[in-house]
């Protein structure tokens, strides 16, 4: 597989959100405006890049016995530096994204990723994997809040597009939005690329 | 012929131990970089909770406008807001014309995950919550995490309830409440 084939394939083919609905959690936590969705996804790229490069490099000299809780340690160390640092230079982004960032650590993606790809591929390809994966993990997290923030707020990371004219969908501010968006965001894309045959 | 130490018992022991050191070092390193800028914005994110909490009393006693109260905010805590000492827990007075006009207690207690920490400004008889903020908190996002919105804020203003009520709102207002009469009987 090319480097560019297993970009598409991990942020779009195989994609974590909507294909192998995996980091869930979080899609639907953050995704109340696009700027917050937006970090919360770079910081799961960063980490998700980051650990799949360690831990593919460290792969020939992980005992089988403890490869988990080395993945885990790998992981969590990336994930605390992106915590770490939006305390230090965002920290208003970092107090509403609130405990999210510190649960990248538990994101079903970066442990699927790692060992479904980082522990089994060169380190070069498991960087794009992570990278790839990462984005498209901000890519829906970013339709989410484009779909929720204009609706909500009226507004598309933070500046006004709709009027005072507007009236705010309450819904969609609230958790639940993100639920039925989410829904229809994967049977959308369901329906359209990868339709079951009877 | 000795095996390998890669394939001993001891080797996932020391490779782990060795991958724990590395990372553990790298973050201490990382943290400690970092530490100041944290605390630097902790303590103004402090400080603007707690002008902003007595702003509102201390512009109807002064005139000055709130707004401008706030965007000053280190002049106006040093020129209207004195810490007051030799309590268990931080206490200030909002002094305006050598006169208390408010009191502002930070209390901490247990939450449902973790605990949490708010600040209750009252009036100078300890009567009235003039205003209420829960700065620090680790309850479920969404759930508990909604104690420090406005919806939950409002509900802690005004008289001070009855001992008796149990309701969340006025266990925390209760913790106030205990934290204002040591002052109370020592003035």
């Amino acid at each position: 597989m090319t480097k560019k084939d297993i970009f598409i394939n991990s942020a779009f083919r195989e994609n974590s959100v909507w294909k192998q609905i995996l980091g869930i959690c979080s899609s639907l936590a953050v995704t109340n405006l696009m700027l917050n969705s937006l970090i919360m996804g770079l910081g799961v790229t960063f980490s998700l890049a980051l650990a799949n490069f360690t831990i593919s490099a460290l792969r020939t000299h992980t005992p089988r016995s403890v490869r988990m809780m080395v993945q885990t340690l790998i992981i969590a160390a990336y994930v605390i530096i992106v915590d770490v640092f939006l305390q230090a230079n965002m920290p208003a982004i970092s107090k509403q994204l609130g405990p999210y960032v510190g649960l990248i650590i538990t994101n079903c993606i970066l442990m699927g990723r790692a060992e479904a790809f980082a522990a089994q591929n060169n380190p070069i390809d498991s960087f794009i994997d992570g990278i790839g994966s990462g984005l498209g993990y901000t890519l829906v997290l970013l339709t989410i809040a484009a779909i929720r923030e204009l609706f909500g707020f009226g507004s598309l990371f933070g500046i006004q597009i709709l009027g005072d004219w507007w009236i705010r969908w309450s819904i969609m501010v609230m958790a639940p939005s993100a639920f039925f968006i989410l829904a229809i965001f994967i049977w959308i894309i369901n329906n359209k690329y990868y339709k079951v045959k009877a | 012929m000795s095996k390998p130490f890669s394939e001993t018992p001891v080797y996932p022991v020391v490779f782990m131990l060795v991958i724990t050191v590395v990372f553990v070092g790298v973050l201490a390193v990382f943290y400690r970089n970092s530490m100041a800028q944290i605390e630097a914005h902790k303590v103004n994110e402090y400080n603007q909770l707690l002008v902003e909490l007595l702003s509102d009393t201390l512009a109807d006693s002064t005139g000055i406008d709130r707004t401008m109260l706030i965007e000053q905010r280190d002049e106006t805590i040093n020129t209207y807001i004195k810490p007051l000492d030799g309590y268990s827990r931080k206490a200030y007075q909002l002094i305006y014309q050598d006169k208390p006009i408010a009191y502002l207690f930070d209390i901490k207690g247990k939450g449902l995950w973790g605990s949490m920490a708010a600040m209750v400004a009252t009036d100078p008889q300890f009567n009235k919550i003039i205003d209420f903020a829960v700065y620090a908190q680790m309850e479920t996002p969404g759930l508990g995490s909604r104690i420090t919105e406005a919806f939950f804020k409002d509900n802690s203003e005004g008289n001070l309830p009855s001992p008796k009520a149990t309701s969340r709102t006025t266990v925390w207002c209760q913790r106030g409440r205990k934290s204002l009469l040591p002052i109370r009987s020592a003035k």
